[in-house]
């Protein structure tokens, strides 16, 4: 059983590790919380579903989080409300990697945590969904928030890729 | 399902993730065919997609290390050696077993770490042995400094050689260290000090609450002599570990001849 799970946590290393830094926000908190996670995961009974054992490594990691920063208000902090489709004006040449870097970082956790589970670590919404203990639907409402804010913080952020720089030196002339 | 319902923002999104079910997927495809501003949302979540994998490059992890088994005799090692410990110094404090010669405690120390060195490596405890398969018992010296950690333990029957525990401590490269502790001998110095016999070179010297001698096969003597008086500051309380005597333990460790025992 053990090798099992040592073998898992092998293939999700870096991803894990991604995945608390992420939550913790500093490289030391991150080795911590990633070392905790491997012993508790090692003194417990994995899945019996193999495919299961990665979705299970990342829900106790975040469990150890949760517990020890007591956040209650992880989940309630991302509001759940229906979006409405506003009028559809993007500028698409404003996603580059710069801007998208930047708007990330301006992300609430649990919106940059979802994110994480699916774009980064690849993760089903339904997968998603067991990690952070609620329902599906919820892991789609809040994924689609999430790249809705996603993308108006890259308008409006301050930073502009160049080819977006270029048109608005056009327009303004 | 309405065109709009089935062109929401959620239901977009879960379309350019695969989330919905073949039927549902062709649907949305179609209905993309009709209406250029969902198309649209269609082509920006798919670059957004692309933009957040390609600016979240995979930080550098520290290095795969797992947490040690604890073993079900590891969980009660360290009561163990703190029971053995707590026996030997009662019997010192009470003058038990106090001797004026060091010679016959020595040849005890001796001979436990022989059948130590005897047994294979992983191989099975002998009767009263505790294999701790690593980490620390909390009442024997720590010796990581030394780079050393604790495997073994075995407690020598007080009537074969007036009482003693040999606790066995293994390095990275396989060399074993015994620590052998046994009641007070008057005739031990205060500081470590040259006993070899045997074949085994032997660092023996005594405490306030009992005495000790360090033993190893092949080792460098300058390693033993660092470890010693690691043992002998450790044993005594002093706190912390001077930093020359962290340097001079890496370099004997780093500069001298691998271990044989």
């Amino acid at each position: 059983m053990r090798i099992i799970i040592e073998h898992a946590l092998r293939q999700n290393w870096e991803r894990l590790f991604s995945y608390a830094l992420r939550l913790s926000g500093n490289r030391d908190g991150a080795a911590d919380l990633l070392q905790s996670c491997a012993t508790k995961a090692l003194a417990a009974s994995p899945p019996e579903d193999g495919e299961r054992i990665r979705a299970w490594l990342f829900a106790i990691l975040r469990n150890i989080w949760i517990d020890e920063h007591r956040r209650s208000a992880v989940n309630a902090a991302a509001a759940e409300e229906a979006l409405e489709d506003e009028q559809w004006r993007r500028d698409d040449r404003m996603i580059a990697v710069i801007t998208v870097r930047q708007a990330l970082e301006r992300l609430d956790q649990p919106y940059r945590e979802v994110i994480e589970l699916v774009d980064l670590a690849g993760f089903r919404y339904g997968e998603a969904a067991d990690i952070l203990g609620v329902p599906v639907g919820t892991v789609m409402s809040r994924l689609s928030r999430a790249r809705l804010l996603l993308l108006n913080a890259i308008e409006g952020g301050t930073v502009r890729p160049f080819a977006a720089r270029q048109r608005k030196r056009a327009n303004d002339t | 399902m309405t065109d709009s319902e089935r062109l929401s923002w959620t239901m977009l999104n879960a379309y350019v993730d695969g989330e919905l079910e073949p039927d549902q997927a062709a649907k949305v495809a179609a209905a993309l065919a009709d209406d250029r501003a969902a198309a649209a949302q269609v082509a920006t979540l798919t670059r957004l997609r692309a933009a957040v994998k390609a600016a979240s490059p995979m930080p550098a992890p520290p290095p795969f290390a797992l947490p040690r088994a604890r073993s079900r005799a590891m969980r009660w090692a360290p009561w163990a050696a703190a029971a053995c410990l707590a026996l030997l110094i009662g019997a010192a404090s009470l003058g038990i077993g106090q001797r004026q010669s060091g010679a016959s405690s020595l040849s005890a120390a001796i001979a436990a770490h022989q059948l130590w060195l005897a047994q294979s490596p992983t191989g099975t405890a002998p009767r009263l042995g505790v294999e701790l398969a690593g980490a620390e018992a909390g009442a024997l010296p720590d010796l990581s400094l030394a780079s050393l950690r604790l495997v073994h333990l075995s407690l020598d029957p007080a009537g074969r050689g007036g009482g003693g525990m040999l606790a066995g401590y293994v390095g990275p490269n396989g060399c074993r260290v015994g620590l052998w502790i046994a009641p007070v001998e008057a005739a031990l110095p205060q500081q470590p000090a040259v006993q070899d016999r045997d074949g085994l070179l032997v660092r023996a010297w005594r405490g306030e609450r009992a005495s000790y001698a360090l033993l190893g096969r092949g080792i460098d003597p300058a390693r033993l002599d660092g470890i010693a008086a690691l043992v002998a500051r450790i044993t005594r309380d002093e706190p912390g570990v001077p930093r020359e005597q962290v340097a001079a333990l890496a370099e004997a460790r780093s500069v001298g001849p691998a271990c044989l025992g």
